[in-house]
């Protein structure tokens, strides 16, 4: 591909992320994760607190991340956030991500950089958790960082590539705690593959410039640095860094006792390969089939790049899938390998292909494979966004809760007390989430596990409850509430009780 | 005194039962009328996964519906019938699956229309006197689905003659008036809605997501009846 051609056609791989990035980013109901985080966030916005926490919620950077974007946005209360607004930090982080591949093209060349960056523009599982307030889509944007920059120190040593290498894993630490799995496989594949190239040392001036100990020091050192920074909460809290290595040990027992997070060592492949269910059928099929020609591409070619790729992609892969303890989004530092070696695949495919019209064929099909992903992902983002049949969603919040809160915030409006009614929860701490967040605007709501610690309910204008503690509440309050049910997720219902009062207020409102 | 007590209790139980039957006897008896003859499709779960028992809910038993009775001559009229929808490009099935006679609960039986409030309309092409509309949603899996409305009507843009036979969308959020029905949960059987003889020629479904998803599914609708007299 010609250097004209490749910058011709960047800018619209570009404006393709942004495409399936942006728009509609509302659309899908919160999910628990996305407003336990965003709580989260909402008091280091309010009150400039945060403080790692070791057993859950992972690294601080998106909190920090999210901070500057809210002061962009001018937001500075957690009633003042939506999700659309939370959301579009994940969003922009992948459609960078998408921009680090497409630098990638002085390693594997511009069709595989530019095919890379499509792939990631348009697969169905980058786009979906791009619209995702968690800290996956940041956490792959700084591996793609770092694996850049460490490329581009390879090229050519300098200070500032080891240094831009360095602040970039600090910040794949300060995310989340799977890096060290990165770290894992990146280290061990470029070692392995520098020792199956043998390359000339110290033939270009740059190499013999090169001062590695001093290089290495300074990207150890500001990795440090810059986790140190994030994880001690600017050096407020200092006990962070140390909670930042103490984390592994709950991360491990949670690894080894993953519950319901527990899926087979296929899970990954099998989420990619094909899914079908309810009418629905899913594949990034045409990703693992381009990343198997780079594998060979990799043998082939028996060039560094390619091969510290592969190893780095296999060697993450084998880790993730071999851990019990798995959720969908977890793919997607792998899977970003996978991307890099379809591009580099397409490549080899290209140039394997000496007959104009074997190179049409393959370019029809590679066009056709592209737009089925592109569909995919429209309907994965836009249509089933939160639909159990959509493989990438995961114990999602049901679309009918947004019906719960619409009903909430109705009978609130018909309400004198208004964001100042009495609502009581009482849920187990599973049914709870996404509730504190749906409610953040309503100044007296409770939140009690049981109905018996709830303190009675008569003064209470709506109530919420779980199917177990509504069995528990329908008798004590009987027919002074009019009681609906809502779906939370799938096979999770939640009972809606509303004072008769109110009640009968909305409806006159609703026939007029 | 206990004997006594436990004595007016049994009886009292007797006359009650005696009392619950009296109706379905009765009606079993009319010699104008005959048990509707239904095909069922297999159950695609077994029981009823949540105890869900709220006011606006139908309890759930367990058990088969039981015969309904209809006029004799009464006959399935919807096979093959014409089917229009608020959606007329489903992703997923097609119209026609509507009126197929396949009731199957798996996938490629179904139809998928869009989000929020959707309607499907049956053309009987025919006025008849309607007996029973039996509706399958989607059977895969023990859903709710929201503010379901079944209205008839001799007029296909249904705007005069409009007869409401079943409505459960008690805070009118289709906007086509409160209903006082409950919600049920769908199972294989269907829901079957009690058209007592009301002559139309168009039968109008709607329906607004369920408690899964946001979307809108029909299996089968089927409508029994004889022609209008």
């Amino acid at each position: 591909m010609s250097k004209a051609a490749f910058r011709g056609l960047v800018p619209l791989v570009v404006l393709g992320a942004l495409l399936f990035r942006l728009p509609g980013l509302g659309l899908r109901p919160i999910h628990h994760d996305e407003a336990n985080q965003a709580m989260k966030f909402g008091r280091l916005l309010e009150t400039g607190e945060y403080r790692y926490d070791p057993a859950d919620h992972h690294g601080p950077s998106l909190y920090y991340l999210t901070w500057v974007l809210a002061k962009v946005l001018g937001r500075t209360t957690t009633a003042s956030l939506d999700e659309a607004m939370l959301r579009l930090l994940p969003a922009l982080f992948g459609a960078g991500t998408v921009v680090l591949l497409l630098l990638f093209a002085g390693a594997g060349g511009r069709t595989a950089a530019l095919t890379a960056g499509l792939l990631a523009a348009l697969s169905p599982a980058f786009t979906y958790y791009s619209r995702f307030y968690i800290q996956e889509t940041i956490f792959v944007f700084f591996i793609a960082a770092f694996v850049l920059a460490l490329w581009k120190y390879r090229e050519r040593p300098t200070g500032a590539r080891a240094a831009a290498a360095g602040i970039a894993a600090g910040l794949m630490f300060a995310t989340k705690e799977t890096s060290v799995i990165i770290f894992a496989a990146v280290g061990a594949a470029v070692l392995i593959a520098r020792g199956l190239i043998k390359k000339r040392a110290g033939t270009s001036p740059a190499d013999r410039k090169a001062r590695p100990l001093r290089d290495l020091a300074l990207g150890l050192g500001l990795a440090a640095l810059t986790a140190a920074v994030l994880f001690s909460s600017f050096f407020s809290h200092p006990r962070g860094i140390l909670d930042s290595i103490l984390a592994f040990r709950n991360y491990l027992v949670k690894g080894g006792d993953p519950g319901f997070h527990a899926h087979p060592a296929g899970y990954y492949l099998g989420l990619l390969t094909y899914s079908r269910n309810g009418g629905l059928v899913w594949s990034e099929s045409l990703v693992l089939a381009l990343a198997c020609l780079g594998l060979i591409a990799a043998i082939r070619k028996r060039e560094e790049f390619p091969v510290a790729a592969a190893l780095a992609s296999l060697f993450a892969a084998a880790a993730f899938s071999l851990l019990a303890y798995k959720t969908p989004w977890n793919v997607l530092p792998f899977y970003l390998g996978f991307v890099v070696l379809a591009g580099l695949g397409t490549d080899f495919l290209f140039r394997s292909l000496r007959k104009t019209p074997f190179r049409i064929v393959a370019g029809l099909l590679l066009g056709a494979g592209l737009l089925h992903l592109a569909w995919q992902s429209g309907q994965a983002n836009f249509r089933y966004s939160a639909d159990p049949r959509n493989p990438y969603v995961y114990a999602q919040t049901s679309p009918d809760y947004l019906k719960l809160v619409k009903r909430v915030n109705d009978i609130a409006a018909v309400l004198p007390d208004r964001e100042k009614s009495l609502i009581k929860v009482v849920c187990g701490p599973y049914e709870t989430w996404p509730l504190p967040w749906s409610l953040r605007r309503y100044a007296n709501v409770g939140y009690w596990q049981d109905a018996a610690a709830a303190g009675g309910f008569d003064g209470a204008d709506v109530v919420i409850a779980s199917e177990e503690q509504a069995a528990r509440i329908r008798p004590l309050i009987a027919d002074r509430y009019h009681e609906e049910f809502y779906g939370l997720r799938p096979d999770v219902l939640l009972a809606l009780f509303i004072r008769n009062e109110p009640w009968e207020r909305f409806l006159n409102e609703r026939r007029r | 005194m206990v004997k006594r007590v436990l004595f007016c209790a049994v009886a009292l139980q007797i006359l009650i039962l005696a009392v619950a039957s009296v109706p379905a006897h009765s009606q079993s008896q009319d010699p104008n009328k005959e048990a509707l003859k239904l095909q069922l499709p297999k159950p695609m779960f077994i029981g009823t996964p949540r105890n869900i028992r709220t006011l606006n809910l139908e309890a759930v038993t367990g058990k088969p519906r039981g015969p309904f009775f209809v006029p004799k001559g009464t006959k399935l009229l919807s096979a093959g019938k014409p089917v229009s929808s608020s959606d007329m490009q489903p992703v997923i099935g097609e119209l026609k699956f509507i009126t197929d006679g396949e009731k199957s609960g798996e996938d490629g039986y179904f139809v998928e229309l869009g989000p929020g409030k959707q309607w499907v309309q049956i053309d009987l092409q025919n006025e008849f006197s309607l007996a029973a509309i039996l509706v399958w949603h989607y059977h895969a899996q023990a859903r709710v689905y929201r503010d379901i409305v079944v209205q008839v009507s001799e007029d296909k843009d249904f705007v005069t003659g409009v007869t409401t036979v079943f409505n459960n969308d008690h805070d009118n959020t289709a906007g086509l008036g409160l209903g006082k029905d409950k919600e049920y949960i769908e199972t294989n059987e269907g829901r079957l809605f009690d058209s007592k003889g009301i002559k139309a020629r168009y039968i109008r479904l709607t329906s607004g997501g369920n408690t899964s998803n946001d979307m809108n599914h029909y299996v089968e609708v089927e409508v029994y009846g004889a022609p209008a007299k």
